[in-house]
């Protein structure tokens, strides 16, 4: 019995000081990653609703969803924001959807991904001269029901070689615009809106102090 | 339903997890000259797979990822400590949780065996201390709590699956090895590299695969 | 034990006994994260770095460590390291830390580090222990440099992410994908041999 007990004592102890040197260091990187988290998020919803000046974090039915107001007297709706998840070839797919009042696609934005490199990866290659992703850009201005690959019988061009990822954005995305669209629709006349509401200029402060 | 088929046929066959993930290799080129142990090592890979990645899923979800279900929260909350169930968030922690579960599972396993079975002890005793430092089996339990965020279902699926396809890979590799036994290979390239070599053809063959459609 | 004894535990791990070409350690990460150079020299640093800290912390406690756990208790030095390599990683290079995935957290079963905790910091003082460690991990580094330099050239037409075969050079995505790093480090294996067996007489010593 003392042959187990002592080691498991000892190993306990190694334990205990590896847990705690591990607790100081999280508790220096947490906060930086959650920034930086947090940062890469707001870039993301800002890229995919430009005229959105104050950005509301709303629930209707379930579904989580980002108002963006054109001014910060919340007088008019510039558009929504989602998240969409999808499963790939190797990772689940996140992706920031931007949506106008009417339910078109103004712009995505994939926030994770970990495809295989060189081929579903190439979700984000972008050409010469451009600044975002040509795979990316394809979903401007598209209706949710006109969201599907050319593999699928859509308009997409999906990516050489990978079929499985271009065709999980853009499931994902549709879906998740879909069941906002139903869950507003459902939920109007317009709710309460939740008080926490992050304006766009605290938030870029923070985000330029996180970089330094 | 569908799901569940789409994650084994996943990981068995597209993202194999020797010839696509890149996981397991050491014993793959270490334990493949013949076929006899090829099996036995499978084997005990698929069985400690299984094991390990129910246990550490079960972790991930009672201990480590804050919410609900965070055991300490509901402790805490038991003992009346007002804190929120976002402050148990004890993720970071999940490398060092998941490797030392998986020693232990190992351990146990190896006792069991010894105990309840020593005929099936006798073939895949041997391998049991190689499968700790196996990346295969971390891998799993990374993959399907952070990368994938699996559900418990689905982690146990994952987890049998890529160790049948990690075990189909060893077994291809170790009917071939024991061929080229006979074959003429130049010196240099005699053991590692031709195993390389020959990992690449399959893995070319296997890329294939990724063309299944759903 | 002189200096040439340090160096001597410091260079073999170069090429002579280097862990990945020669002695087959480490081969997940050698063949999963160099699609590219910066990830190979990303996950090279990673890993030096705890195979440094291990052998330094293994070679200090040995004396503390009962033989029959001093496994789990390895493993629990360098599970520690990892983690503090991992947050790190996070915190300070997003991109690198996404690129590199799980392959982060799994240098902790990479049987490099284990196999010179085990096979040399615990019987070597601390010294001696830091140059096996940064010599092993400057030989990890450089093969994952060169095959991710090899495959990002031939694969990507680039190597570091500056284009060095023109714009007509059309590339072989083969060599990016899992098959073409099978393919370069079998050849980067024999290659290896090449050179120490045209070596190893001249110099007359193993």
């Amino acid at each position: 019995m003392k042959d187990i007990i002592r080691p498991g004592l000892i190993l306990m102890a190694y334990g205990l000081v590896a847990g705690l040197a591990l607790g100081i260091i999280n508790s220096k990187t947490a906060p930086i990653i959650a920034e930086q988290e947090e940062a890469a998020r707001m870039a993301a919803i800002e890229a995919v609703l430009p005229e959105a000046v104050v950005f509301v974090t709303d629930t209707a039915d379930g579904v989580e969803f980002i108002t963006g107001y054109i001014d910060e007297e919340h007088s008019e709706i510039a558009g929504y924001v989602v998240t969409a998840h999808g499963a790939g070839f190797s990772s689940t797919i996140r992706t920031v959807v931007g949506l106008s009042t009417d339910f078109t696609v103004k712009g995505i934005e994939i926030v994770f991904q970990a495809e295989t490199p060189g081929l579903g990866t190439k979700i984000l290659e972008v050409r010469k001269d451009e600044q975002r992703p040509w795979f990316v850009q394809q979903f401007d201005g598209r209706e949710i029901g006109k969201l599907e690959v050319d593999k699928d019988g859509g308009e997409l061009v999906s990516i050489t070689g990978a079929t499985i990822t271009s065709r999980a954005v853009a499931r994902s995305v549709a879906d998740a615009a879909d069941k906002l669209k139903t869950s507003l629709e459902k939920a109007s006349p317009p709710i309460e809106r939740l008080p926490e509401e992050t304006e766009k200029n605290d938030i870029l402060e923070t985000a330029e102090g996180g970089e330094e | 339903m569908a799901n569940i088929l789409i994650i084994a046929i996943g990981a068995i066959l597209i993202n194999n997890f020797v010839l696509s993930r890149f996981l397991g290799l050491c014993p793959f080129v270490g334990v493949s000259k013949k076929t006899e142990t090829a099996i036995g090592m499978g084997m005990a890979v698929i069985f400690v797979m299984t094991l390990a990645s129910a246990v550490t899923w079960t972790i991930w979800a009672f201990f480590l990822s804050p919410g609900e279900s965070n055991l300490f929260w509901i402790i805490a909350r038991a003992l009346g400590s007002g804190a929120e169930a976002h402050a148990f968030d004890l993720r970071y922690l999940n490398t060092i949780a998941f490797i030392l579960v998986i020693a232990s599972l190992v351990q146990f396993v190896e006792l069991v065996l010894k105990k309840m079975s020593p005929a099936l002890y006798e073939s895949l005793g041997i391998f049991l201390p190689l499968i700790t430092t196996n990346c295969a089996i971390l891998g799993v339990a990374e993959l399907n709590t952070m990368t994938l965020d699996y559900n418990f279902i689905e982690s146990l699926v994952h987890g049998i699956s890529a160790g049948i396809g990690f075990t189909l890979a060893l077994i291809m590799m170790s009917g071939i090895r024991e061929r080229l036994e006979f074959a003429p290979v130049p010196k240099l390239m005699r053991g590692l590299p031709i195993a390389f070599i020959i990992a690449g053809l399959m893995s070319m063959a296997f890329l294939g695969f990724s063309g299944l459609k759903f | 034990m002189s200096k040439n004894n340090l160096f001597k535990d410091f260079s073999k791990g170069i090429l002579i006994e280097n862990p990945v070409l020669v002695l087959g350690l480490g081969l997940c990460p050698a063949l999963a994260v160099t699609s590219s150079a910066v990830n190979g020299l990303g996950m090279g640093v990673a890993a030096t770095f705890v195979l440094l800290m291990s052998n330094i912390i293994v070679s200090l406690i040995k004396p503390l460590v009962p033989p029959k756990i001093r496994i789990p208790i390895f493993i629990l030095v360098i599970a520690t390291f990892v983690t503090i390599v991992k947050l790190v990683m996070a915190a300070y290079t997003p991109a690198l830390s996404e690129a590199l995935g799980i392959f982060i957290p799994l240098i902790v079963v990479n049987c490099m580090i284990l196999g010179r905790a085990e096979a040399f910091a615990s019987k070597h003082g601390p010294l001696r222990s830091t140059a096996d460690a940064l010599g092993m991990g400057l030989g990890f580094s450089l093969t994952l440099v060169l095959l991710g330099a090899f495959r990002e050239l031939i694969g990507e037409g680039s190597i570091f992410g500056h284009n060095l075969m023109g714009s007509s050079y059309q590339p072989a995505l083969l060599m990016i994908l899992p098959p073409g790093a099978f393919l370069s480090l079998g050849m980067m294996v024999a290659l290896s041999r090449w050179i120490l067996e045209k070596t190893t007489p001249k110099g007359g010593e193993c």
